[in-house]
């Protein structure tokens, strides 16, 4: 993890922006790392002004990871998500500048309530009804999502092939099958049904979230509270959004509850369209299909760049053989 | 030849040590990282004893699928992707057939890397 955390004196770097940005003596103590990926850094803190202080989520984006979406832009996504009426914690700052942490990075208010998978299955299984209560909040939080026209967001959301979205998905499960080190004879089988099967671009493509799931939201006892992680936030086909949840993978084991091991489709579909999404059941089966292949080709991608030396991690090593779980997943889909 | 514990053994043993001693006494990545090495050592022990019949028992599927347009084994994943990736499955009894065959194909991979997997026959 060397190198995705801040500079050490991160607290009086922050003080001293925070007090320049807002023209008053801002204080920021408890400062504490929650996630550092290798892509992001994730941390909360409290910052105190006069006698007031309040709890901030920074996200830090070290220099020399990959960016893949600028933060002023990941900002702009989510506020126009919650300018539509998303549940997104608030963003108060966005710095561009990395000589400050070392990473452009921003500042939105902290959200309390649980974000780890198994935390909330716990507290949902607690609570009578709350998994369904949930569910109606992603559906409702989606359809919201999905007014927002491909028009009004920044301009890097877009593809970066230039295709439209379907046609799009379709070739990159094929370039990661070029990829692969070992032909996937299930997986050449389910691009081939994909290919054939492929809806029509869709008709108006829309501000897409694309990692919606248990896992990047966060929940109370009280509902959800919050979508995070708009890094992966694009222009595309909404009914993608709404297959990505239902994903086993982000079941934990509760297999029988589809959406985060927790909620049923016909909860996220009523919720949905009650508040004005509209629902093409081939177009989400097609979408549950084409992720579960790309997602078990991106596994292989990550054992490859682990041979080849690109991302040296124990972790990534053995992704490949997790292909496994995706292929028998895919092929379920398509009896 | 060596004696007993077997490479299979020796792996298990990793595998019960990371889990039961290091684990315990690690928190955060090493953590994290202690227990994918348990994981790794354990997929291991299983692809030592059942690797080759799996292998075995995936040559014969792929045969069944590919039927007489398949030659050597060496290539034989190949050529079976290549024909499924062409449109070799593309009638509705095809389809079935072949998905039946894939799927007891990926079972076998399951059976080393994630055994338990295939238990769920939901979608």
């Amino acid at each position: 993890m060397t190198g995705t955390a801040p500079k050490t004196d991160a607290a009086a770097q922050l003080s001293s922006w925070l007090s320049n940005a807002e023209g008053t003596g801002i204080v920021v103590t408890d400062l504490n790392a929650v996630s550092a990926g290798a892509r992001r850094f994730n941390a909360l803190f409290t910052a105190s002004s006069g006698g007031t202080s309040t709890r901030f989520a920074l996200t830090m984006i070290p220099t020399a990871s990959i960016q893949l979406l600028d933060v002023a832009d990941e900002a702009a996504v989510r506020q126009l998500a919650e300018s539509a009426g998303v549940p997104v914690p608030h963003i108060h700052h966005v710095c561009t500048d990395e000589s400050v942490l070392g990473g452009p990075f921003f500042i939105s208010i902290a959200v309390d309530g649980e974000t780890v998978p198994r935390r909330v299955l716990r507290l949902i299984a607690e609570h009578d009804r709350l998994g369904s209560i949930i569910t109606h909040q992603i559906g409702t939080a989606l359809a919201n999502l999905h007014t927002i026209p491909e028009s009004s967001a920044p301009r890097s959301l877009l593809p970066e092939t230039g295709l439209p979205a379907i046609t799009h998905a379709l070739s990159q499960v094929d370039q990661g099958l070029s990829e692969l080190l070992t032909p996937s004879p299930a997986f050449s089988f389910c691009a081939r049904w994909l290919e054939r099967n492929a809806p029509g671009e869709p008709s108006a493509p829309t501000v897409v979230h694309s990692d919606v799931r248990n896992g990047n939201i966060i929940i109370g006892t009280d509902g959800l509270r919050a979508i995070l992680d708009w890094e992966g936030s694009r222009i595309g086909d909404r009914m993608e959004d709404l297959a990505w949840t239902t994903q086993r993978m982000w079941r934990f084991r509760e297999d029988h509850l589809p959406i985060g091991g927790f909620g049923t489709i016909a909860d996220l579909r009523s919720a949905y369209v009650d508040h004005g999404g509209e629902w093409d059941e081939e177009r989400f089966r097609w979408w549950r299909v084409l992720l579960t292949v790309r997602w078990g080709l991106g596994m292989a991608g990550q054992s490859r760049s682990h041979l080849d030396g690109s991302f040296k991690s124990i972790v990534m090593s053995a992704s490949a053989r997790r292909m496994a779980e995706l292929e028998f997943d895919a092929l379920q889909l398509l009896r | 030849m060596h004696q007993p514990p077997s490479a299979a053994d020796l792996l298990r043993t990793v595998a019960e040590t990371l889990t039961d001693d290091v684990v315990p006494a690690t928190t955060g990545p090493a953590q994290h990282q202690a227990r994918v090495a348990a994981n790794i050592a354990a997929i291991v022990a299983r692809e030592l004893e059942l690797g080759p019949a799996v292998r075995a028992h995936e040559e014969e599927l792929l045969r069944e699928i590919g039927g007489a347009a398949v030659g050597d084994a060496s290539d034989l994943r190949t050529q079976v992707a290549t024909a499924l990736r062409s449109g070799a499955a593309d009638t509705d009894s095809e389809h079935n057939r072949v998905r039946a065959l894939l799927t007891e194909i990926v079972r076998g991979d399951l059976s080393i890397a994630k055994p338990g997997y295939d238990d769920w026959d939901g979608e």
